[in-house]
């Protein structure tokens, strides 16, 4: 299973797209672009949309008003009942992240079923964790990282140069 | 063509047009510039505008421009190196309200100590003026991580 947030973490995913022809695969994503008709998921098996946890978001970045926090903090809950779905479903083998907050349930449901978890920190990070990298990389089986730099901060951790 | 490029993010981001404006009359820049400016507010008589493009139409224009301004999402960056143009990356700033931490400034850090690009974070104006003899380095990064993943796949998928 390969699982990524809209945005960066999604190019970053898509820099993997090798990876999905290779094994029975599945994309689990809130970016409702996703589908089979673009080239790099043309070998993904299936594509799981998730999500509500975006717009949420959205609204959340510009303003402190409370009803926000309410908006995203539902829009949170809607996520993790959505993802704990999939996971119950899919029960993959191996989950694949780079991230961001999409991750964070994933990598706990899949982490009760057994499922072995590899955390991507995104290349937007240099010099300091991201909060999911901090959330999940207490119980990923391998965590990589993509600058040098990162491997001071996450013990363990693997390097393979950045997906560009 | 001078292409900027501000990304797609809920967040305006009004500080790099108000220092592009600034660059444009302090050098009195002709050529004409285009700017991607997603959920930014800002009228100005020095730039055209659009607002959202698809990625296909994103790295056509980044291949046509000569310069390339842009806020320092990594996406956007590493689309200007891999078509090795000069680049000026302009990190969003949390206490301007821009994005939720300040994690752009990573990315710009690196990839300017590094040779890649110009940090036109706090100034445009010194940007503008250090890529007139800027020559970028081109696009070196290797990656096996395709390979790594591989591998590791593969040994737990034999003890299973």
């Amino acid at each position: 299973m390969f699982a990524c947030s809209e945005g960066g973490h999604f190019t970053q995913l898509m820099a993997l797209h090798d990876l999905f022809g290779e094994y029975d695969s599945i994309l689990v994503t809130d970016n409702f672009r996703a589908s089979k008709e673009m080239p790099e998921l043309k070998d993904i098996g299936r594509i799981e949309l998730v999500g509500g946890f975006a717009n949420a978001r959205k609204s959340h970045a510009g303003s402190k008003h409370s009803d926000n926090r309410i908006t995203y903090f539902h829009g949170y809950l809607k996520l993790f009942i959505e993802c704990r779905k999939v996971i119950k479903r899919v029960r993959p083998k191996v989950l694949i992240s780079t991230g961001s907050n999409i991750a964070v349930p994933l990598f706990f449901c899949g982490k009760l079923m057994g499922t072995k978890l590899i955390y991507i920190e995104s290349r937007a990070r240099v010099y300091t964790k991201s909060m999911t990298g901090k959330l999940v990389s207490g119980i990923s089986d391998k965590v990589i990282v993509q600058w040098k730099e990162m491997l001071e901060l996450y013990k363990n951790a693997e390097y393979y140069g950045v997906l560009v | 063509m001078i292409f900027v490029a501000l990304g797609t993010q809920a967040t305006g981001f009004n500080r790099c047009l108000k220092m592009l404006d600034e660059m444009v009359e302090h050098f009195h820049i002709k050529e004409e510039i285009i700017v991607q400016i997603g959920n930014s507010k800002y009228e100005s008589n020095n730039f055209k505008t659009i607002s959202f493009v698809s990625e296909e139409v994103f790295k056509q224009y980044i291949n046509d421009a000569s310069v390339v301004i842009s806020h320092a999402g990594s996406g956007a960056l590493f689309n200007a190196i891999k078509k090795h143009k000069k680049l000026i990356a302009v990190a969003r700033l949390k206490k301007y309200h821009e994005m939720v931490d300040d994690h752009q400034t990573e990315l710009t850090r690196k990839l300017s100590e590094e040779g890649y690009i110009i940090n036109g974070t706090y100034s445009l104006i010194d940007a503008w003026e250090k890529l007139q003899d800027f020559t970028p380095r081109s696009n070196d990064f290797e990656c096996t991580m395709i390979e790594g993943l591989k591998k590791t796949i593969h040994t737990w998928m034999e003890e299973t």
